[in-house]
């Protein structure tokens, strides 16, 4: 058993020793960066992507948070969306929060314990709205739990913002899209689409499966 | 099964132990103006309170010494070479530094950090890649600090130029190196058939605001010097 923990121990400081958050301003660049040999997110690894278009929305309903899921079975990845002051108003094709100047705040849970399984990247497209609901130009800043953000002026042809985390220790659980406090205050914060990117992670699925081994092992013992 | 059970605690505490290692806290900016303006927003709002500076330098015209392009002065004192092996030179229009095909160019911060903090929590450039013709390519970069966190960024349709910058949003580590490389996310096997070029790099720098009672004593300190020299 002290090996076996020594040898754990071994492979998830070896996972987590260069913990670092990557950010990008395409789909095209966020999709590729698991295995891409440049960026050096999770090298040799395959990411799996599902995303909710949030196309079934009724425009018009306000809530204090609405909650969805992205991807199917054993793939989903459970969301549920808030805002910092007052409430949270659907769209075609996405959410808003009622007040200018709020934030809007967005949690991911996975339900399906996959062994190691772990939300590391996210991804959307983001917009500002008037209050016609309009999509306008603007400035925005979309922010990590810990902190790490893009900031950036999000248009029609250039709305999307992405990052991954590369510690499979510190998964992705939130993501806040605020305006800045240039950003005209009539105008409300949108989100459109959202990606999320889980890895397997090495270390924990090693884990699992040598102590499946042991177990085995000592029954037939 | 209560060994596995043991066994899972010790490895959910290990797990949480090395995730105690934390990277930079970075703000990604994609255009010149907006990392200018908003600047390393968390801080300045902060208690108590930062103030931040900037400054830009041309790469055009820059002298060559040693493979290495140096300038700045004081806190944005930097020097840019090329990774191993590669060499400094300018593209075909002289604006670009490039640090040759399938190479990075790296940008160190070569001043010491404040012992308050202050130094350099802001960095941008704008950046090109070349294919060996000379022919500028429309491919994104990658900037790599040395902490590991990265950034991407592609020039907009037709433009071959494009900026990323960052700033640090949380105080205590400086930014010591970047490392700028071409990215090429949709052909990344070709990226080393390509050469990143630099035309202008941009230092921003953040510290915290003397406290008045800290600005009083110095101003006493500075009237005594005078006083006692006058005397003297």
């Amino acid at each position: 058993m002290k090996t076996f923990i020594a040898a754990t121990a071994a492979v998830l400081m070896t996972a987590t020793a260069n913990a670092a958050i990557s950010s990008y301003p395409t789909y095209s660049a966020w999709a590729g960066a698991v295995g891409n040999p440049n960026g050096n997110v999770f090298p040799g690894m395959t990411g799996n992507v599902v995303s909710d278009p949030m196309d079934s929305n009724i425009a018009g309903e306000d809530a204090p948070a609405f909650f969805g899921s992205a991807g199917q079975a054993v793939d989903s990845v459970n969301w549920a969306i808030r805002a910092s002051v007052g409430s949270v108003v659907s769209t075609i094709g996405g959410f808003r929060t009622s007040s200018s100047g709020a934030t809007l705040i967005m949690e991911f849970s996975i339900d399906v314990p996959v062994p190691g399984r772990s939300v590391q990247g996210i991804g959307g497209n983001f917009r500002l709205m008037d209050e016609s609901n309009n999509f306008v130009n603007g400035a925005m800043r979309v922010q990590l739990g810990n902190g790490s953000a893009i900031t950036k002026t999000f248009t029609a042809s250039s709305s999307f913002a992405g990052f991954w985390s590369n510690d499979l220790a510190a998964p992705i659980t939130s993501i806040s899209i605020r305006p800045l406090s240039s950003t005209p205050g009539n105008y409300r914060v949108a989100i459109e689409d959202i990606y999320v990117g889980t890895v397997p992670s090495p270390g924990p699925i090693a884990l699992v499966l040598t102590a499946g081994i042991l177990v085995v092992r000592r029954r037939r013992a | 099964m209560r060994d596995m059970k043991h066994f899972v605690g010790g490895a959910i505490a290990l797990t949480m132990a090395s995730g105690a290692m934390a990277g930079f806290t970075l703000d990604t900016f994609y255009d010149y103006t907006l990392w200018q303006e908003v600047g390393p927003e968390p801080l300045l709002d902060a208690e108590p309170k930062w103030t931040t500076d900037n400054a830009g330098y041309a790469m055009a015209g820059s002298p060559i010494s040693d493979n290495a392009v140096t300038g700045g002065s004081g806190w944005s004192a930097f020097r840019v070479s090329p990774s191993m092996d590669g060499m400094l030179s300018f593209d075909q229009s002289g604006t670009y530094l490039t640090a040759g095909v399938g190479h990075a160019l790296l940008i160190d911060f070569t001043a010491m950090p404040g012992t308050d903090g202050s130094g350099v929590y802001g960095f941008g450039g704008d950046f090109a890649v070349f294919a060996p013709s000379g022919q500028a390519a429309e491919l994104d970069v990658i900037a790599t600090m040395s902490d590991g966190s990265k950034a991407v960024s592609k020039p907009t349709t037709g433009s071959a130029s494009t900026f990323v910058g960052f700033w640090l949003t949380s105080p205590g580590l400086t930014i010591t190196q970047v490392e700028m490389r071409v990215y090429a996310s949709e052909r990344p096997s070709d990226a080393g058939d390509f050469a990143i070029g630099m035309s202008q790099l941009y230092a921003g720098f953040a510290g915290p605001i003397p406290a008045p009672g800290a600005l009083a004593l110095l101003g006493a300190a500075g009237l005594i010097a005078t006083r006692q020299r006058r005397s003297n």
